[in-house]
């Protein structure tokens, strides 16, 4: 239902999908890669900040603060938040350690669950198929896509939320032209770059960042800026050469988060920015960016 | 619209209150689109008929500004609820066409009633006085316009109207805007209500950015009218039920002069959060109120278009 909200002029199209084909360029081969993209963070186009005040330019923001990924995860994790539907049907793939019960809901599809079903873990995995209403995976064939809500609950009854994009066209997932994540070397922690986002005209924009994290037994998790599944929005003014805030008399330099440390062998991250663009009319959207090893384009950060 | 066209359409819809010439070329006010705009609809598919134009529309000015002085900034809405019921009765539809002169106005009511009708364009006094009876909360008001009186409203085409409905219980004062023959709605071409940007029953108002050559005082006054099955039409203002203030602003050639910061974005007035409490079927609808502060002030009144999320543009937010 978004998908209109990606032709708009602030999106430079020299993006990146080809990137997903080059795989993990910079991997090792020591712990399989992620079997596919994260899709959107978890509270994906909900918790959006008031709209700014009249005729005041954004405060300072303060930077990411340093963070340890890969501890203290709880609940499963998904394989790919790129959920293909096929008619009615989907199909959700994940990381567990127990069996438990997926329920899908989407704003604006009514309050109740859209499906809903029980799944159970084998060898560390499962595969959850569902089915839609009729009439709801028709009005998402139209929109071309949705991002809905998972949520897992467990045996003892706590529930892990993740997001997901649901959707009857493939490829579901774009990248920001530029910023991403910069890997470390040999170990080293990584940091997460904002991409330098262009506007004409000028607006206010809202920037909320996520580092998605996946390990071959617990799927894709996701740290913000607060903590995991937990991020906050930054507020900057996105000009047509640029944001205003990150200008110099230098080079731009962008909001920056680091250092991102995994806290376990066989991580890989990439990184994922929100955006609220505050038009008249605001504009949410969503995307990954591409991650650098060095001078080479990669799109996971992988720690073997 | 032409500039003239534009001051007759503003003139016909405030009847008699502001008189003058009509601004010069180049003073028209852009953010203005009238019928034969948008394509949207009159009525929703499904949706009741639009509420027409908010109480006491085309009266309670504020003070002329003083010469010389710009409007220091101005506060943003307050955090609102649209309230769950309310006691008084409201109305189906606020545009009221008098075919041959026979006026029938729908209402949402608790109880029969009666109605009193003025219109200061067409005549001094009291229009009509009618009762209406209640049956499964829906009542008529049937009254007739005089033939000197529907000649009247003939000439102006379209002309504010007040209604006061009393029940016993409860009295209310609305407006209307009478027509001699159906017209589309005027919408402002930006701003309005934001369905659910902020959450799935938590819309907000944004104020369109009047653009205006060369700029001008500009008197806001902002409306959220809301329609629920049982209650009709009725109306929320920043300081209560059927009660809103005016907002003063700088209307320049590239809109507010007051919402432009100093990195170039343009921030409009904004009226945020407003909550609107689940399960009572409601719908809702931006309304905005202006006075250009011309030597010759002139007002009009427009709906705001309603930014839906499955949709970019609607006519109403609607909330299960």
């Amino acid at each position: 239902m978004w998908r209109w909200l990606l032709r708009g002029p602030w999106l430079r199209p020299s993006v990146v999908l080809a990137l997903v084909l080059m795989g993990a360029a910079g991997a090792a081969d020591a712990a399989p890669p992620p079997v596919a993209l994260p899709g959107p963070p978890p509270g994906a186009l909900s918790g959006i900040a008031l709209p700014p005040p009249p005729g005041v330019d954004p405060l300072a923001q303060p930077d990411g603060p340093p963070v340890t990924v890969g501890r203290s995860t709880s609940g499963p994790g998904l394989l790919s938040g790129d959920i293909a539907l096929h008619g009615t049907r989907f199909t959700l793939s994940l990381a567990c350690a127990t069996s438990g019960n997926a329920r899908v809901t989407a704003r604006g599809y009514g309050a109740g669950p859209l499906a809903s079903a029980r799944y159970v873990c084998r060898h560390g995995r499962a595969t959850v198929p569902m089915s839609l209403p009729g009439g709801v995976a028709r009005r998402i064939a139209r929109a071309r896509s949705v991002i809905a809500a998972v949520t897992f609950i467990s045996p003892a009854g706590s529930a892990e939320r993740q997001s997901i994009v649901l959707g009857a066209d493939g490829q579901l997932s774009a990248f920001w032209s530029d910023g991403g994540l910069l890997c470390g070397q040999s170990g080293s922690p990584a940091s997460l770059v904002a991409p330098n986002f262009t506007v004409s005209p000028p607006t206010t924009i809202d920037v909320r960042p996520w580092v998605a994290w996946y390990t071959d037994g617990g799927g894709w998790h996701w740290q913000g800026t607060v903590g995991p599944n937990a991020s906050r929005w930054y507020r900057f003014t996105a000009t047509p050469a640029g944001v205003a805030e990150w200008r110099g008399p230098g080079a731009a330099s962008p909001w920056t988060w680091g250092p991102i440390r995994p806290s376990e062998t066989g991580v890989s991250m990439i990184g994922v920015f929100e955006v609220v663009y505050w038009y008249s009319r605001p504009v949410y959207t969503w995307r990954l960016t591409a991650s650098r090893l060095g001078q080479s384009p990669t799109t996971y950060c992988t720690y073997p | 619209m032409t500039p003239r066209a534009w001051y007759l359409a503003g003139l016909a819809a405030t009847g008699a209150l502001l008189v003058g010439p009509p601004p010069p070329a180049g003073m028209a006010a852009r953010a203005v689109r009238a019928a034969g705009g948008p394509p949207v609809l009159a009525r929703a598919a499904g949706g009741p008929a639009l509420p027409g134009p908010p109480p006491g529309a085309g009266s309670e000015f504020p003070a002329a500004p003083r010469p010389g002085v710009t409007p220091p900034s101005a506060p943003l809405g307050p955090p609102a609820r649209i309230p769950a019921s309310v006691s008084t009765p409201g109305l189906l539809n606020g545009t009221i066409v008098a075919a041959a002169g026979a006026l029938r106005i729908a209402v949402a009511c608790h109880r029969p009633g009666h109605a009193t009708l003025t219109a200061g364009a067409i005549s001094r006094g009291v229009l009509a006085r009618a009762a209406y009876g209640c049956s499964r909360g829906r009542g008529l008001v049937r009254a007739a316009l005089s033939t000197p009186q529907a000649r009247r409203l003939r000439a102006l085409g379209e002309t504010l109207a007040s209604i006061i409905l009393s029940d016993g219980h409860a009295s209310v004062r609305l407006s209307l805007a009478l027509q001699s023959r159906s017209r589309g709605p005027r919408y402002w071409s930006d701003g309005g209500l934001q369905c659910t940007v902020l959450g799935d029953d938590e819309p907000y108002l944004v104020d369109p950015d009047f653009q205006v050559t060369p700029a001008v005082t500009i008197d806001v006054r902002p409306w959220i009218a809301w329609y629920t099955a049982t209650g009709g039409w009725q109306w929320l203002g920043t300081r209560g039920v059927r009660s809103s203030r005016w907002y003063r602003f700088t209307a320049g050639p590239a809109g507010v002069v007051q919402w432009r910061t100093p990195r170039g974005a343009v921030h409009p007035w904004t009226w945020a959060p407003i909550t609107v409490g689940p399960g009572h079927g409601t719908v809702a609808i931006g309304v905005f109120e202006v006075i250009y502060r011309y030597p010759h002030p002139l007002y009009t009144w427009a709906y705001a278009h309603s930014s839906v999320t499955m949709s970019p543009l609607g006519t109403y937010c609607a909330y299960s």
